[in-house]
């Protein structure tokens, strides 16, 4: 028997007969090449096995709470192809490129963004402290509040919020309420009755709550 | 299956440790790991509908693949290759944590990310997802016996890119 690399793998997914399988044992008993490719495999599996992971905890809550959110505040979604809401989103942040407001930090995202998850990032967030940035001539109120321990951070502007890569759109169209996902943390930008944008590490739903007990969600 | 989100969740959050452990090593910069997961469960919830049954795990799996892909060419960044030490998740139990001390496991993610695309590809489908030869092919695009000449390549190249660090014992 020649050494085949097709015979081998033949053999190790179990598509070889019963008598080829049992000729290929006997060719392993001589062959060098063949028993250490075999060897190997065996090996190489076992490892990659052990590359399987568990999901970090609150992973499954606030996948839960996204589907949830998706599912509650968008009923247009099903029937709208998750293609053409992607490139909504592109477009919105390829139109938005030219102004301040919009103008991308190192990681990707919107300056007033990164900001607002910036702020929320702070491990020891002073209860509604408030500061007041300008983003080309936009100005943009930042308050910080603490809910179940975690820092909200909130900013407030009479402008549209600009919408970041990957974030999904709740309505659909440019200008409707979004939610994204950065390092563990939720985004939620609402537009009515006014412009505001939420970042915590807790699912949206909590922030959409936590808007709502400040009056600025229906 | 009905088609209420809660059948969904029923269905797709079992195998959030797969998609856990597949985006892990497909994400791309400047998306996280998280952010392929929630955006892999959003795409996968928008085409529930046309879901016609079959593996669940196999229809997250292509569609979390899928998913990385389009992102990367997006980014159009080259793609992380070995998660750094500061991207652990402490809380997270790792399966092969009791096996694998945390430099071995640091040098066989290395070894992982050295390999080439579509040897790293059917072994992440094959055996971190578990998935069969049969639907690694049916997803890839690629004839069953090319799928399993593809991982056995790749793990024997594991196993010697390990054995040549000194980092596992000869068997």
């Amino acid at each position: 028997m020649t050494c085949d690399e097709r015979r081998t793998v033949a053999y190790l997914a179990g598509n070889l007969a019963g008598d080829e399988a049992a000729a290929f044992e006997q060719h392993l008993l001589g062959c060098e090449s063949c028993w250490t490719a075999v060897r190997d495999d065996r090996k190489g599996r076992e490892l990659a096995e052990q590359l399987r992971t568990l999901a970090p905890s609150g992973l499954r809550d606030r996948v839960r709470a996204n589907i949830e959110l998706a599912n509650g505040s968008r009923p247009v979604r099903r029937t709208l192809p998750v293609r053409r809401l992607v490139s909504i989103a592109a477009a919105v942040v390829v139109l938005a490129g030219s102004a301040t407001f919009f103008g991308f930090h190192r990681g990707g995202d919107p300056a007033v963004v990164s900001d607002v998850l910036a702020l929320a990032s702070h491990s020891a967030p002073a209860h509604s402290s408030t500061s007041v940035r300008t983003y080309d001539g936009h100005r943009v109120d930042f308050s910080m509040y603490e809910m179940h321990g975690e820092p909200v951070a909130l900013a407030r502007s009479a402008q549209a919020f600009p919408m970041p890569a990957h974030a999904m759109p709740l309505g659909g169209v440019p200008g409707e309420p979004w939610i994204a996902s950065r390092h563990g943390m939720s985004l939620l930008c609402l537009s009515q009755p006014s412009h505001v944008l939420l970042a915590g590490r807790m699912p949206p739903k909590d922030l959409l709550d936590f808007a709502r007990s400040l009056g600025l969600a229906p | 299956v009905t088609r209420d989100h809660q059948a969904f969740l029923d269905l797709a959050l079992p195998h959030l440790d797969v998609v856990w452990s597949l985006a892990r090593r497909l994400a791309i910069f400047p998306v996280e790991p998280e952010d392929l997961v929630q955006e892999t469960y959003l795409r996968a919830f928008a085409g529930f509908s046309r879901y016609r049954g079959g593996d669940a795990r196999a229809w997250l799996v292509s569609i979390c693949l899928n998913t990385a892909r389009s992102l990367a060419r997006r980014a159009k960044r080259r793609p992380r290759e070995v998660p750094g030490p500061d991207e652990t998740i402490p809380d997270s139990t790792d399966v092969g944590a009791e096996a694998l001390g945390s430099l071995q496991r640091e040098t066989l993610e290395h070894a992982l990310a050295e390999l080439p695309d579509a040897q790293r590809t059917a072994i992440l489908m094959m055996d971190v997802s578990g998935l069969t030869a049969q639907e690694t092919a049916d997803i890839v695009g690629a004839p069953r016996g090319t799928i399993l000449a593809r991982v056995h390549r790749g793990r024997r190249r594991l196993a010697e890119l390990l054995r040549e660090r000194d980092s596992i014992d000869d068997v």
